[in-house]
């Protein structure tokens, strides 16, 4: 039997051609890639040692360190401070490389993303950050969010789309509830800030790019047997259940929140309390597509809350959305 | 293997890959300049992850595997522009339409303005079988599917094109 569809796939295909020149640039520019970025030598660092248990031996020479009080001295560093070289260029480091596991090196690479960000904002407020130091955080800022795109892609691609939804869902939140955050602290703070323009547009484009990504793992979902995603479902059901526990209880304890503030964050929890039994519902009824996309929207409205709250304690300026 | 024979093997797979890639990537994102930045991205970024000293399992899926994210990765930035939009810039040029007769550039245009009503998943498989040249078993080992999965998304992915082009089998 003929397909006709056949040669016109084929005529089709044989029309994109590379020309003898583009093709013979693109060689020599890889060859000039390789040249700068050559293969590995085995490290003269027991070299008997994979990358990964090695660096499982220098993460163990460093905690060992660590009991010197130097790194744990870092953790509340700014970019102008001193210690702030130890905590980006070691501390965090060394949690990467010890994390394995693709999701939850993900998720670290958020959360970076928002320490990053929360370390613009209190600078931006209590101390203007040299424009060196303010492209060295915007720059940490981009590689943590292109690190946790990646591996959202890949695991998209891998099959485990719930998982690169719910990942995708908490950077999309992170970015645009931080961006608000900035916002407000751009509209008080009196002069222009240039910094913070530029982080604004790197937030706007990633966060659009992050929002395409939990579209298409959203997609992805359908093409995933239910089976293979219930454990992904579960997972992430117990983990937004116990965050908005965790949330919820922290609230009355937070002094810089005054009653009306009270009054919207009970009000957002109410909402995300809705979603959540939605969701249960979905799971119930057997439907996990929808159960994760429920968790997801739960997940941005958690990280959209708690961004907000923590914000307003932090900066002593009024962040609450009461919309 | 040595470091030497292994840079030579890598300028092998992109003697033997750099066309099926950049097709790959031109009908992604439908622009032959961007296509040939996403063909060097893939060799580039492929080549990078061997000198971290990672490892590769198998060459050929692994480059379409990092060519499909670099370019959802350039959508996702600039946004496919419509083919209209195309026609009217130096972008939808596949090659020299001197060479082609002019029903063989319609066909083409019709065949391609179907595939992107296609669903995203059935212009992805088709794209990989039949621009991009993998089989079967390298489309799930790409996508990380099963491979009759992909034998059978193949078939209703084509399915799906002969409706919209209105074509049957004879």
């Amino acid at each position: 039997m003929t397909d006709p569809l056949d040669p016109l796939l084929a005529r089709s295909r044989d029309a994109i051609r590379l020309t003898d020149a583009e093709k013979a640039r693109g060689r020599a520019l890889l060859a000039t890639r390789m040249q700068a970025n050559p293969l590995p030598v085995a490290s003269p660092f027991m070299p008997w040692l994979s990358p990964w248990v090695r660096g499982g031996v220098l993460a163990t020479v460093f905690l060992m360190l660590g009991a010197t009080g130097v790194a744990a001295a870092s953790a509340d560093a700014l970019p102008h401070e001193p210690l702030y070289a130890v905590k980006v260029g070691i501390v965090e480091p060394v949690r990467i490389a010890v994390t394995l596991d693709p999701k939850a090196r993900a998720a670290l690479q958020v959360e970076l993303a928002d320490t990053r960000l929360k370390e613009i904002a209190r600078a931006s407020v209590e101390h203007p950050l040299p424009p060196e130091a303010a492209e060295r955080v915007a720059s940490l800022l981009s590689e943590h969010i292109e690190s946790a795109q990646e591996t959202i892609s890949a695991l998209d691609t891998n099959r485990k789309p719930a998982d690169a939804l719910e990942l995708a869902a908490e950077l999309q939140a992170t970015l645009e509830s931080h961006a608000e955050v900035l916002t407000d602290v751009d509209a008080s703070t009196p002069a222009i800030n240039a910094p913070l323009t530029a982080v604004q547009e790197i937030l706007e484009r990633e966060a659009e790019q992050t929002r395409d990504l939990a579209e298409e793992a959203a997609t992805g979902l359908e093409d995933i047997p239910e089976s293979e995603l219930a454990e992904p479902v579960a997972d992430h059901a117990e983990e937004t259940g116990a965050a908005l526990d965790a949330i919820a209880q922290d609230i009355s304890g937070i002094a810089t929140l005054d009653a009306d503030e009270q009054r919207d964050v009970q009000a957002s929890l109410a909402d995300i309390r809705a979603t959540l039994a939605s969701s249960t519902q979905a799971r119930a009824a057997g439907d996990l597509s929808a159960t994760a996309r429920l968790l997801a929207d739960a997940d941005r409205a958690l990280t959209d809350l708690r961004t907000e709250i923590e914000a307003d304690a932090a900066l002593g300026i009024d962040v609450i959305d009461s919309d | 293997m040595d470091r030497i024979a292994r840079e030579r093997e890598f300028l092998e797979a992109y003697d033997a890959y750099a066309e099926p890639i950049f097709r790959y990537c031109f009908v992604r994102v439908r622009d032959r300049e961007r296509a040939l930045d996403l063909m060097h991205e893939t060799f580039a970024k492929t080549w990078d992850h061997l000198a971290k000293g990672k490892p590769v399992d198998a060459m050929k899926p692994f480059l379409y595997a990092v060519a499909r994210n670099a370019s959802l990765n350039d959508l996702a930035r600039k946004r496919a522009q419509s083919l209209d939009a195309l026609r009217e810039t130096v972008g939808y040029d596949p090659a020299d339409d001197a060479v082609r007769s002019p029903e063989d550039a319609a066909e083409d245009a019709r065949l391609h303005a179907s595939l992107e009503r296609l669903r995203a998943t059935d212009r992805e498989i088709l794209t990989l079988r039949y621009f991009g040249g993998l089989s079967v078993l390298e489309i799930a080992r790409t996508l990380g599917l099963r491979p009759n999965t992909v034998s059978v998304r193949l078939r209703r992915a084509l399915d799906n094109l002969r409706a919209l082009m209105h074509i049957d089998t004879v």
